[in-house]
């Protein structure tokens, strides 16, 4: 079972300590922070490994950088948006993406259906829990990554604007349009 | 198309405990619930807190009991879409590795100012309890010493694959005298330019390859690899337990070398159990493939890799038994296989479902080849939920309702049935 997200006041604390060199802070926010990037990089590409390499990268580049780099007050969202960014690139360089497009989201669509025992409890009708996952495979890669975020990183419109690089109105219009599509299927 | 902007209303969803309201939300309707992050915690992780403030939310607003049922079943299907699986001790490694980069960096960087262009040895030594300095391996001039900084943080929570005390000494002989083994092993590493790594302390210890290959080490066992691997292949010697995530890196191969057998991989994570004074070494596959040879026909062949394999291949959630007396290799099933990671995993939950077809699921899932007759299976329909219940309680439960049994055979499951009661 995953925990809760931890209040902003602790990252920036933490974000702090880890500016002034101490290594404790640096492998804390590693820690508090991998499962999160984890799943959310795995979501660009199925290669565990490659995703792995990045984040380590990522982390690596960020001690080298926790001098000149400024105080954030969202930790996690940074850390997103480097990850975003890092794997695109890489990805560029292996030439394993199309002509250059946006990330790819649902390169690895999961659908992961291992039913945990509190799921289960859960009085769910097999057919349309089928049907949505099904639906969910549908939605555009941006839709899908505008629910992740939402959902899994509870990050507010403004914050997923600047992770995905578009406008808030067009999140807010992609949320509200891909739960239509969703609510359609329930 | 109505245009939302719920950016707004998510100013409202700041995180504040028991400090929430239950009148906020009676204009919610399912989209509003769905974008509530107290709502989403709820169906996310199942605390039993949340669940009594829902259930009395509900119990008083019957009237939105269908919207709030709907808005799970929503969230549910989207957190189970996305869910990643990524365990606990597979985030431990990652995290020491990058520590451990971390401080090869800050240690390199030292040197470098201290000693100018002053040669880095890779194999940093920590050493933090004090019987490894009283066995008596410490030797001066084999080993850089890394003062440890303070109590390392990471102490309590990477207890479950902790690095202690991770010893690194060049193999002279006089080193080998020490340890006074009778074969195997010893007479492995003998004469041979390498550097060891013992696990001495009671807990396991992950050590980072060059090449990225990260091993953990159990206790009481030794690894011992060249300082850099050459150009054609990676070996390493093997007394005790180890797992191993190979690095993948197909134009060198990577050899485990243990008393009788070599086992050969290309990029994969797999367990290797070989005690010295043990009857039989095994090996268990998590991921990818490996072969095993008997070392006497490895070393007679002239070249390890250009020739095709003739050991026994293992693949997921196979085990091979070796044993010393009979010298004979044996292929089994893991004792509880697992899930090969996937990207489309499989449900589990079959409603009708042709008995061949749930078969051929678990074969997928688990990468188990399952021998049964098709055509007699095609016709059995079988209902049933075998999530989450580890394989061979899948196969028990599936034979139950077929009036089948089933049996491990050569690292296969072979499906006896008289089909069934139409």
């Amino acid at each position: 079972m995953q925990s809760h997200p931890e209040n902003n006041a602790d990252d920036a604390d933490l974000w702090k300590s880890f500016r002034a060199g101490d290594d404790e802070a640096f492998g804390r926010i590693a820690r508090h922070y991998y499962k999160s990037l984890f799943s959310y990089g795995a979501k660009f590409s199925r290669d565990r490994e490659f995703v792995k390499d990045c984040i380590q990268d990522l982390f690596m580049e960020l001690w080298a950088k926790r001098e000149t780099i400024g105080d954030t007050a969202f930790v996690k969202f940074y850390l997103l948006k480097s990850l975003r960014r890092k794997i695109y690139r890489e990805s560029q360089r292996q030439q394993w993406i199309n002509e250059g497009e946006d990330l790819d989201f649902s390169a690895q669509t999961s659908g992961d259906a291992s039913i945990e025992e509190h799921i289960i409890e859960i009085e769910t009708n097999e057919e349309m829990l089928k049907t949505l996952n099904q639906q969910i495979n549908l939605l555009t890669r941006r839709q899908q990554e505008v629910i992740y975020l939402r959902f899994f990183e509870s990050m507010d419109n403004e914050a997923i604007a600047q992770v995905m690089g578009i406008s808030r109105p067009a999140v807010a219009n992609l949320l509200y349009r891909t739960i239509q599509e969703l609510k359609d299927r329930l | 198309m109505k245009y939302f902007d719920y950016s707004n209303a998510s100013a409202a969803y700041v995180w504040l405990e028991n400090n929430y309201n239950m009148d906020q939300y009676q204009e919610y309707t399912l989209e509003d619930f769905v974008l509530d992050v107290r709502f989403q915690a709820w169906v996310r992780y199942q605390e039993a807190t949340d669940a009594v403030f829902w259930q009395q939310y509900i119990d008083e607003n019957p009237a939105q009991a269908k919207d709030i049922q709907s808005a799970r079943k929503l969230l549910d299907s989207v957190y189970r879409h996305y869910r990643t699986e990524i365990d606990e001790a597979e985030i431990d490694l990652e995290i020491h590795g990058l520590l451990d980069r971390m401080r090869a960096e800050k240690h390199r960087l030292a040197s470098e100012v201290v000693s100018g262009s002053g040669v880095v040895r890779e194999l940093a030594v920590v050493i933090e309890s004090d019987d490894v300095r009283e066995s008596g391996f410490v030797n001066g001039s084999d080993l850089v010493k890394e003062e440890p900084l303070g109590r390392p943080w990471y102490a309590g929570i990477w207890a479950r694959v902790a690095a202690c005390a991770v010893l690194a000494i060049g193999l002279g002989w006089a080193g080998w005298q020490y340890y006074h083994f009778d074969g195997g092993y010893n007479g492995l590493v003998s004469g041979k330019e390498l550097v060891e790594r013992v696990n001495t302390s009671g807990k396991q210890q992950v050590i980072r390859l060059m090449d990225g290959t990260q091993v953990v080490l159990y206790p009481q066992s030794r690894l011992s690899f060249a300082e850099t691997f050459p150009a054609d292949q990676r070996t390493v010697y093997l007394s005790g337990d180890a797992y191993f995530q190979v690095a993948k890196d197909p134009k060198r191969p990577f050899l485990v070398y243990t008393t009788d057998l070599v086992t050969k991989v290309l990029g994969t994570s797999f367990f290797v159990r070989a005690k010295d004074a043990s009857d039989k070494t095994l090996v268990e596959v998590r991921e990818g493939k490996v072969s095993v040879f008997k070392q006497q026909e490895f070393a007679g062949r002239k070249n390890a890799q250009s020739k095709t394999p003739n050991g026994m291949v293992l693949t997921p959630n196979q085990k091979l038994i070796f044993e010393h007396a009979s010298s004979e290799m044996r292929r089994t099933l893991s004792d509880n296989p697992e899930i090969v990671p996937s990207d489309s995993p499989k449900s589990f939950e079959f409603v009708n479902t042709p008995a061949s077809s749930v078969l051929t699921d678990i074969e997928e899932a688990y990468q188990i080849d399952i021998i049964f007759d098709r055509d007699v299976m095609k016709g059995c329909p079988v209902t049933a939920s075998l999530g989450g219940q580890p394989m061979f309680s899948k196969l028990s439960i599936l034979c139950e309702v077929l009036e089948a049994r089933y049996e491990v055979l050569d690292g296969k499951i072979v499906i006896y049935s008289k089909g069934c009661k139409s």
